[in-house]
């Protein structure tokens, strides 16, 4: 079973389970889903704990003013399936013994390389509305959803309720707006950088931040 | 440098202090492990064998207590603009930076860019810029030449 008829059974059972969520594969075998953000959280939980997708690749969002953003998940499960083991141990051999013909994957001394396969991969697409962009977060599915999501928030400006540490994580705290925003145009000034003092270590002298430190 | 005068005292060389000192600075340049972008890569080229900073007095060295001098290596954002002060704030004087590179002169092709300092030297004050993106080797070594001419012109100079 190839990962297209993987994603058109998957598809199936995701019109069962949550009937308003509207699918579509692409091409390369990839199953769009398109979630309501009250959905949202169920539908992720559904797809980590029914559907083995353990993987969370990427968090990112679009912008479509004036009425809403669209935030991207992409999924992957990988793991043993009827015509595939879960991993699999590309070739032993080194590459003196294959000569050219090397196919598997080696380092230069011939250890094998352990492959996960991906068996089924899923976008999963939301539309967060633009006037109050609060969406809730996945960080309790995948632990890594943390940092996406704040890159997201810094950028984009999208909230993620539950989230436990929304800080942005690429620009500084100071830094007003969010620059990937289609409304944002103009760039800030620089703020002088302020002098931070250096601890002391002589235990009389004060001037430091505090003494003894 | 000096003045040699053999024939009153034999082995004795008379000198300016202030072009002493000058003249051991620009020759022991010890600058800081500290690249932010691409231009650190060709900056660690220059420093390797090949290229061999150490010919010119030029170690690498892991701390800004022990720099003498900061090349800024790759492009400078809001955010590392606090570090890089931190840096130069924490180095000894007499202290000297050189602006490796289009980005950390004038911001580069990055110019504008809505978190990207337009040169460093808005946040520290630079001595010598040296142009490419990145650098040629040679480029920076032509540069740390520069910075070492300015040194010794400084020395020269009259009070």
């Amino acid at each position: 079973m190839g990962k297209a008829e993987r994603a058109s059974a998957l598809e199936a059972s995701i019109k069962e389970q949550f009937p308003g969520v509207a699918t579509e594969v692409t091409p390369r075998g990839e199953l769009v889903a398109r979630v309501s953000p009250g959905e949202y959280l169920d539908f992720c939980r559904y797809l980590r704990d029914q559907q083995g997708f353990k993987f969370l690749s990427m968090i990112t969002a679009v912008d479509y003013p004036p009425d809403r953003f669209e935030l991207v998940l992409y999924l992957d499960a990988y793991g043993a399936t009827s015509d595939a083991p879960a991993m699999q141990v590309m070739d032993t051999r080194t590459r003196q013994e294959i000569g050219q013909r090397s196919e598997g994957l080696l380092t230069s001394q011939g250890t094998p390389v352990m492959v996960a396969a991906t068996v089924a991969s899923v976008i999963v697409k939301c539309d967060v509305p633009h006037d109050a962009p609060v969406i809730p977060s996945v960080t309790s599915l995948w632990p890594t959803a943390n940092w996406h999501e704040r890159e997201v928030y810094d950028l984009m400006g999208i909230k993620f309720e539950g989230h436990p540490d929304l800080r942005r994580i690429l620009l500084p705290d100071w830094f007003p707006g969010h620059p990937l925003r289609k409304d944002f145009t103009s760039k800030p000034a620089l703020r002088e950088p302020e002098a931070r003092p250096w601890p002391v270590i002589w235990p009389d002298q004060k001037d430091g931040r505090e003494s003894g430190e | 440098m000096g003045l040699m005068d053999s024939e009153i005292l034999p082995g004795i060389i008379t000198v300016n202090l202030k072009k002493l000192l000058a003249w051991g600075r620009r020759n022991s340049l010890w600058y800081m492990t500290f690249g932010i972008a691409c231009c650190a890569i060709e900056m660690m080229g220059t420093g390797a064998s090949r290229f061999d900073l150490d010919r010119f007095g030029l170690i690498f060295r892991a701390s800004p207590r022990q720099s003498d001098l900061m090349i800024v290596a790759g492009t400078v954002n809001y955010k590392m603009a606090e570090v890089v002060k931190t840096l130069y704030d924490q180095m000894a004087e007499p202290r000297y930076v050189i602006a490796m590179g289009t980005c950390a002169s004038t911001g580069g092709p990055y110019k504008g860019a809505y978190n990207v300092v337009d040169g460093v030297d808005q946040v520290i004050p630079v001595d010598v810029y040296v142009p490419g993106c990145p650098p040629r080797p040679e480029a920076l070594i032509y540069g740390i030449l520069q910075l070492q001419e300015k040194i010794r012109a400084q020395a020269a100079e009259k009070v």
